[in-house]
């Protein structure tokens, strides 16, 4: 990861129109060094783009539209081509939409949901996290209260009861805002555990009293000194909490109370296609397959990252 | 170890507390809330609604009071085991529903965790035994392929797969074990699979890191420098020290347990908590979903106070820190 970083401070330098391509190829290369040392990382990362590319090019990849029903053809098979659509390359699912389509969608929802909910869940974590840390005393014994309070509660059933009582108002893209605060406040605490356990030792270093010899303030210690030294826990944390938060979305919407079921996600999409197993098969493993390797994407990154950037824990 | 212990149990208090604080007062944001379920209820058996039959009913249910009192009110109560009544069936109460359902998923949880055991503990400790052998290899991926299905993905292909090639379908409509033991038996054996192949990819993980790290202590080395037979030292001197990190993960997974019983209650038609608690949410039974958060999040508190406590058992360093 250090010749990611490298590269890109070179291209910093360069000029004009060149440093874009200058930009791209140093990623490239930064992402072939990574993989020669960590194959499975690399595997990871490829695994990953291809989900991001689907779920950002959605339109443009699948032919039909997700939503639209052609009528006749229900339980249409493979390469089937409706009236007034295009070549069905997965045939088309109970009420007669693209499952294709749909499977391609499904990226889309898991993605939004995956990441904006561990983006607000380590926002929130990490801030309440480092306070507790840095200021100790009665304000870290009454945040690891409530930390405690949030842990007590087993993670899909706080998950339940949040959906339910939030309800499902705002939805983006097919995501749902409660949905995804749900996954985001079951997150919030463990990460405030692991950021405060990390920020304490870092808080213990001689140039933490140096910051507050010369003057600094809380918040300038806090983001300048001690913040960027645990930025590493926090990545590796996000990479294993996206996969934990697309299985929690799934979970959510396969108990039919997460993602409305008109939206191509992937556990409605596997609820519904347990009926007709033994007739249409593909309609179960095609969304199982592709929700089951972004999570292991996401996951092997995590286990990359941390061998990468923690030592003391390679090889366990 | 008794300062530890009621250290622990003192500390169990503001959690618990912060617990209550947090089921009772979310309960209270949902929209719409007791009364207009019982309302529609009212209006559905043809009687009209008017705003005394709204009052009334407020009164009956207490929500006339200011919250803070209703609130107190309802721990009180809950403390003395009663956590009120039934929205949905007039004449049954919280506890009298979830009486019936614990042992359901009691019984899937225990058997989910023996099945992951029997699979952790075997692989993990040859795995660690052949550290980079074809066996570490293939229960590695195992763990990892295994962490990435979710649970509802395992149990739903466990519950096809047997139809398609057997034609075979587990028997639906609950048998109690002491009705039935063996019918029974057969119908809890596919659920607990689900859950307990998932589970086993941590466990197994947990098993063989910590079975590494045993491997190599001093300990280890002077047993074989005293001449003692490979086998002796693997399972007399490194498997009982390298079970102690296992049984903490075991604690702080009951979560994981509770959520996958949600599941398969679900897929099998098993009428445990899980199940009771999701049928209250689509009945806007508020009371029952109230108390069995509370109930399931005391049983998690619970489970990781006596796993600390073993923890602590096995290992003084913690007692002292």
């Amino acid at each position: 990861m250090r010749e990611i970083l490298t590269e890109v401070r070179d291209v910093g330098r360069l000029k004009g129109a060149a440093a874009p391509f200058a930009l791209v190829w140093g990623w490239l290369g930064g992402f072939w060094s990574f993989s020669k040392a960590k194959p499975l990382g690399g595997i990871s990362a490829l695994i990953i783009l291809v989900m991001a590319v689907a779920a950002i090019f959605a339109p443009l990849i699948t032919p039909n539209d997700p939503f639209t029903i052609f009528f006749g053809s229900s339980f249409a098979s493979p390469g089937h081509v409706p009236e007034g659509g295009r070549t069905m390359i997965l045939g088309s699912d109970a009420v007669g939409r693209d499952f294709f389509a749909r499977v391609v969608y499904g990226a889309r929802i898991s993605m939004i949901v995956g990441i904006t909910s561990v983006f607000i869940g380590l926002a929130a974590g990490v801030a309440i996290g480092l306070a507790s840390a840095f200021y100790g005393g009665r304000i870290d014994l009454f945040l690891q209260r409530v930390v405690d309070g949030l842990m007590a509660f087993p993670a899909l059933v706080l998950a339940l009861v949040i959906v339910t009582v939030m309800g499902s108002g705002i939805v983006f893209a097919g995501a749902q805002l409660n949905v995804i605060l749900a996954i985001a406040i079951i997150l919030v605490p463990l990460a405030a555990r692991v950021v405060r356990g990390t920020a304490l030792s870092v808080k213990e270093n001689t140039y933490v009293d140096a910051a507050k010899a010369l003057g600094a303030s809380d918040l300038e210690i806090m983001a300048r000194h001690i913040l960027p030294n645990i930025t590493h826990a926090v990545i590796i944390l996000g990479a294993t909490f996206i996969g934990a938060a697309i299985i929690i979305e799934a979970t959510l919407s396969f108990l039919g109370i997460g993602t409305d079921i008109t939206q191509p996600s992937w556990g409605n999409m596997i609820a519904g296609a347990r009926s007709r197993f033994e007739a249409e098969p593909r309609l179960l493993w095609t969304p199982a397959i592709a929700m089951s390797l972004t999570i292991l994407g996401f996951n092997l990154l995590g286990d990359a990252l941390r061998d990468v950037w923690d030592p003391r824990l390679r090889g366990t | 170890m008794g300062r530890y212990i009621v250290r622990r149990l003192l500390l169990m208090i503001p959690t618990l507390f912060i617990v209550s604080l947090l089921v009772f007062f979310l309960m209270r944001i949902v929209p719409g809330d007791a009364v207009d379920a019982q309302l529609g209820q009212a209006a559905a058996a043809g009687g009209g609604v008017t705003p005394e039959l709204e009052a009334q009913i407020r009164a009956e249910l207490g929500l006339d009071r200011p919250a803070h009192i209703q609130y107190f009110v309802w721990v009180g109560n809950a403390l003395q085991g009663d956590l009120g009544n039934s929205l949905q069936f007039k004449n049954r109460t919280v506890w009298s529903e979830l009486r019936v359902a614990i042992p359901v998923s009691l019984e899937i949880a225990i058997m989910a965790l023996i099945i992951s055991l029997m699979i952790a503990i075997p692989f993990g400790v040859l795995s660690a035994i052949y550290q980079d052998s074809w066996i570490d290899y293939l229960s590695r991926i195992i763990s990892v392929g295994g962490l990435s299905i979710p649970d509802f993905v395992v149990a739903t292909v466990i519950i096809v797969m047997p139809a398609i090639w057997w034609g075979w379908l587990p028997p639906l409509g609950y048998v109690s074990f002491f009705d039935d033991p063996g019918a029974n038996l057969v119908q809890f054996i596919l659920p607990s699979a689900a859950i307990g192949l998932r589970f086993s990819s941590t466990t197994l993980r947990m098993v063989r890191s910590s079975m590494l790290e045993v491997l190599r202590a001093d300990y280890v080395r002077t047993a074989r420098a005293k001449g003692l037979t490979s086998q002796v030292v693997i399972v007399r001197h490194a498997l009982k020290n390298a079970m102690i990190a296992p049984i903490t993960l075991i604690g702080t997974s009951i979560g994981f347990l509770i959520g996958g019983t949600f599941i398969v209650e679900t897929i099998f038609a098993l009428p445990g908590v899980g199940r009771l608690t999701l049928d209250s949410i689509s009945n806007r039974d508020y009371n029952q979903l109230q108390g069995n958060v509370l109930f399931l999040s005391t049983v998690f508190v619970m489970v990781n106070l006596v796993t600390d406590l073993t923890y602590a058992w096995f290992d003084p360093r913690i007692r002292y820190s």
